[in-house]
């Protein structure tokens, strides 16, 4: 008998009814239904497995899709580590390399080939002579801190100067799931830049040495003892340096400046500073002094050795040196004290002739003080018009009649009443504030001019300054039309210092001048040493005989002398001669006798204010001029 | 310990051979929904045995013996030497309320000498991870708990429970065995395979699954079913998921589908499926379930302590997806756990929509689907 399946013997014990009779309906139905279940199965399975065949064929292709986007992903990492300015290396948890770039063997200078993942981190670094001398097998000094930073489980930083001259800055970042990461870049030379910065930020770039910073740092340093260390300021101005520059160019002018610098170290000792402070201005620091003489030799030994020929170019070239000198703790024990009285010092021996030292003396801070209110004051004065023009005349002497005047400038200060010339017109000078004022000068005499007879002219005085820092012929035209004064009523004086600098630029200019019409003087004639070769360069108008040799006429022969000469040349040369100083009637006798043409001075008239020139003009009589010799008064010349 | 298996069907009522004098401490009966919803079918109960403990629960089909069947209900009633009984029960109304049913449930068990623990849980409302996690919040360590949710055949319809009280929904019950005299053992196992890639839950909100790699969960379910999907969620029981455990990759947590939202196309689940966690398809062949099966008897029979064979009962509690799956051969699965505990052992059980199961972990249980789960009770003498 066949023995049947399990489940077809349960269906025929359900079909079966108790009393045995087969129910062929449920039996049919019970088998019918297995092979449906069996059916549904199969069909459940063959879906199954289709739909997983598909799904694991897109998981393929997607992983496929990941795979080759990991590869590209990997290349890109790999370009990004390769061309990396650092090298990199991360290291797993083990202490094994997990990755590097070439730059990293590189700088560490193992070969590429032993840095390979897996390598051990500690055994690669142990063959690089970054970290251990290949000679001795000694570590190099600098291991240690790196080892330390390598092992901390924190961020960290190092910069270390190798054993072959290269700073290297490391970074340290710990990683999450353990091991580091670090990136070695070489700074070297970003290190020299900002050294170099550095150095710029307190040296004087065309010399090289300290600049003003620096110097007040070291002075600083210096006065900073308990006590204060004695030392010296000594503040060093190169005289006529402006003219080297002006002349023979800025290239030179650097070039002496360089030279000069030279100069002056070389006269120092090791401790002591040179600092150039600026265009040709230099300091120099002395510590440790010992006293007034030690510092006044040096003193005198920098003037001379800076006052030595320099050969710049094919030019040979000379210069001079004025020194302030101040001292501490005698004249002061504060940095910025010192300076200023170094630099008061100086300015002292650059006024009083140059070419020398000075040290401070309290006085001249009192100089100092009174010159600066003096300063304010003469600004105020321009503003205000404080100013007066007084008026002397030149007389003619064959006829004898009034040709002109000369405007003399006065100052009416609220403060210190009339100021005279000599005691502002330098300062004036100096500041520049010469210019305003010879404007204003011309205006004013240009139109109390035209209040006088026509053949009545008036002179005025320029300074060199006007011609080098201002449009002196833009003035002139100015002060022309506005007071409508016909220009050959107008004559401008000049002195033969005027001549010293920028010849052709002032010869231009005079010439310029006198195509306006005006006439050109020299003043002070006979005072300078090249004041024939002057009246060649220029076909000057008139000189006036500087009153020296007035003064003297009728008691030095040497006086007449030059007198005689110089009216003698004045004549041949058609200019006219004018004779100052004129104080009794025996010089004007002299005068007239040597055909000079025009005399002036207190035998005539003193300067007077513009109201008292029309009363002089209205009651001249020659013959009362000629009187007898009278005491001189000191003339009070202004300028312009 | 003594046993007697009871038969219910609807013209004889309740039919046994329990002794009037016998002092039966527990009465434990399953069936079919519509059985259970005969009030004559408690109240026979109530009255044969006045003093016992008297716990059950509507199944997908029960298990009498070597058989399967299911129309009708089959119980047992347990008397014992020494070993005493309590029963616990609570309502439950939504899903998340399952955590703190299992710490009600518990702490109203809450005993020195708790030796062990049976739940039986509504089958739809209930979720069976939450119901385990309360009860192993509770419970000391040492204290297994087994047990399974309700189940209503393959129509997902109403499940019922009871204690001590007609069969109701919305409720979970237990029973809890003291003393020292009572043994329980073991065994748990599936039988599945898993099969195809591995998923992730892109979305899902406690048993409720929304998504998966992006896809809603209903899509994936019909594509595989095909022509079947119109019988969801029965037939999405051929596919229950393996949810993977990183730690451990061989081991298998299991999650059968309970009911379908066709509007949202989510899936829910008789256990919690936590987003982000990855999982698996699984399929049935008839064999390695029976397999299972007999490897869920030998791992009850193995942790035995003690205790003579003829006392021993053993619960057996399996998923309605087997039943689907196996269909008129499920009764293999059967004998394969008989042949291996015996013939002298009463075997009795029914079809859940879940299984707990002692935990393998530190927790007192765990739901698992899919799985043959036998709970062995025996008493020593004392």
């Amino acid at each position: 008998m066949t023995a049947w399946h399990k489940l077809f013997t349960r269906q025929l014990d359900k079909a079966t009814s108790t009393f045995g009779n087969l129910d062929l309906d449920l039996l049919g139905e019970l088998v019918s239904a297995t092979y449906e279940d069996a059916d549904r199965d199969r069909r459940r399975v063959d879906r199954a497995t289709s739909l997983m065949a598909s799904e694991l064929e897109e998981l393929v292709q997607r992983r496929e899709a990941l795979v080759d986007e990991l590869s590209v992903q990997h290349h890109r990492l790999e370009a990004a580590l390769e061309n990396m300015s650092q090298g990199l290396c991360m290291v797993d948890a083990n202490g094994n390399l997990a990755v590097c770039n070439r730059k990293f063997a590189d700088m560490l200078r193992v070969p590429s080939d032993a840095c390979v993942a897996g390598a051990v981190f500690f055994g690669l670094l142990s063959h690089s002579p970054v970290f251990e001398d290949p000679a001795s097998g000694a570590l190099q000094r600098y291991a240690a801190e790196y080892f330390l930073m390598t092992c901390s489980n924190r961020r960290s930083n190092l910069q270390q100067s190798w054993f072959d001259g290269r700073v290297v800055s490391i970074s340290h970042q710990p990683l999450p799931m353990g091991g580091f990461i670090e990136t070695f870049e070489d700074v070297t030379e970003v290190r020299r830049a900002d050294a170099r910065i550095a150095h710029m930020a307190l040296h004087d770039p065309l010399t090289d040495l300290p600049n003003r910073v620096l110097l007040y740092r070291h002075l600083q340093e210096a006065l900073a003892g308990h006590p204060p260390a004695r030392c010296a300021l000594l503040y060093v101005d190169l005289d006529h340096f402006k003219t080297v520059n002006d002349t023979l160019g800025h290239a030179i002018g650097d070039e002496l400046l360089q030279q000069a610098a030279v100069r002056l170290s070389g006269q120092i000792r090791a401790q002591d500073t040179v600092a150039r402070l600026g265009g040709d201005e230099f300091a120099l620091l002395l510590q440790s002094i010992t006293g007034h003489d030690q510092i006044a030799a040096l003193a005198d030994r920098l003037i001379r050795s800076v006052s030595q020929p320099y050969e710049l170019n094919g030019h040979e070239v000379v210069i001079g040196a004025s020194v302030g000198i101040a001292t501490a703790p005698d004249h002061a024990s504060e940095p910025g004290e010192l300076i200023r009285f170094a630099d008061l010092a100086l300015y002292t021996a650059k006024s009083t002739g140059r070419g020398r030292y000075c040290f401070f003396e309290p006085e001249m801070e009192e100089s100092m003080r009174d010159r600066r209110t003096l300063e304010l004051e003469l600004r105020r004065a321009i503003i205000h018009e404080e100013f007066e023009l007084y008026y002397q005349p030149f007389i003619n002497l064959k006829p004898r009649r009034i040709n002109g005047f000369e405007a003399l400038l006065r100052w009416r200060s609220p403060t210190r009443g009339l100021i005279a010339p000599d005691e502002f017109i330098p300062l004036a000078e100096e500041l520049g504030l010469i210019v305003p004022i010879g404007e204003w000068v011309l205006r004013q005499a240009c139109r109390h001019a035209m209040e006088w007879a026509g053949h009545i002219r008036v002179a005025v005085n320029l300074s060199p300054v006007q011609f080098h820092r201002s449009d002196v012929v833009g003035a002139v035209r100015r002060a022309l039309e506005e007071s409508g004064l016909p220009p050959h009523r107008l004559e401008l004086e000049v002195t033969e210092s005027l001549m010293l600098q920028n010849t052709d630029v002032v010869l231009l200019t005079l010439h310029q001048l006198r195509a306006i019409g005006v006439s050109i003087a020299m003043d002070d004639f006979g005072t300078g040493y090249s004041s024939l070769s002057y009246l060649t360069m220029f076909p000057f108008d008139r000189i006036k005989i500087d009153r020296a040799f007035t003064n003297g006429i009728d008691q030095r022969p040497e006086s007449l002398a030059v007198i005689r000469a110089v009216t003698g040349m004045c004549t041949s040369l058609g200019i006219v001669s004018t004779a100052e100083g004129v104080e009794t009637a025996t010089q004007m006798g002299l005068l007239d006798a040597e055909q000079c043409d025009e005399v002036q001075g207190f035998l005539f008239s003193r300067p007077k204010p513009k109201c008292d020139i029309e009363v002089l003009l209205a009651s001249w009589n020659p013959a009362e001029r000629t009187g007898t010799d009278r005491p001189a008064e000191k003339t009070v010349k202004g300028v312009l | 310990m003594k046993t007697y298996e009871l038969c219910w069907n609807s013209a004889y009522g309740w039919h046994h051979s329990v002794p009037a004098s016998e002092p039966v401490a527990l009465v434990l009966y399953f069936g079919a929904t519509e059985t259970l919803k005969e009030a004559s079918l408690y109240a026979r109960l109530r009255s044969d045995f006045p003093d016992a403990q008297i716990l059950g629960c509507s199944t997908g089909a029960h298990i009498r013996g070597l058989a399967v069947e299911d129309e009708g209900a089959i119980g047992v009633a347990i008397s014992f030497a020494s070993t005493r009984v309590r029963v616990a029960a609570t309502p439950i109304d939504a899903a998340d309320q399952s955590f703190a049913c299992g710490i009600n449930i518990g702490t109203q068990l809450l005993a020195d000498d708790l030796a062990a623990v049976f739940v039986l849980s509504d089958g739809l409302t209930t979720d069976g991870a939450g119901l385990a996690a309360g009860l192993s919040c509770v419970l000391p360590a040492g204290v297994p708990v087994s047990g399974a949710l309700a189940a209503d055949g393959a129509r997902f319809g109403t499940t019922l429970v009871g204690a001590n009280e007609p069969p109701g929904t919305g409720r979970i019950a237990a029973f809890g065995l003291y003393g020292t005299s009572v043994h329980c053992s073991y065994g748990s196992a599936g039988g599945w395979d898993r099969f195809g890639p591995l998923r992730r839950v892109t979305a899902s909100h406690g048993n409720v699954l929304l998504e998966l790699d992006g896809e809603p969960a209903l899509d994936l379910y019909e594509r595989y079913l095909g022509e079947e999907a119109s019988g969801l969620p029965a037939t999405g029981l051929h596919y229950p998921l393996s949810i993977h455990n990183t730690d451990d990759p061989d081991a298998q947590l299991v999650r059968t589908v309970l009911g379908v939202d066709r509007q949202t196309r989510s899936m829910t689940f008789a256990g919690s499926i936590a987003e982000g966690s990855t999982v698996q398809l699984m399929r049935g062949c008839h064999e390695r379930l029976v397999d299972g099966a007999a490897l869920a008897a030998h791992r009850a029979l193995d942790e035995r302590v003690g205790g003579r064979h003829e006392d021993r009962l053993a619960l057996l509690v399996s998923c309605v997806g087997r039943r689907l799956l196996m269909g008129q051969r499920c009764e293999d699965e059967i004998e394969a756990v008989s042949a291996v505990l015996g013939t002298r052992t009463l075997q009795i059980g029914f079809y859940s929509y879940g299984e707990i199961t002692p935990g393998s972990g530190p927790e007192n249980c765990e739901l698992q689907n899919q799985t043959m789960t036998i709970t062995c009770i025996s008493e020593t003498a004392a």
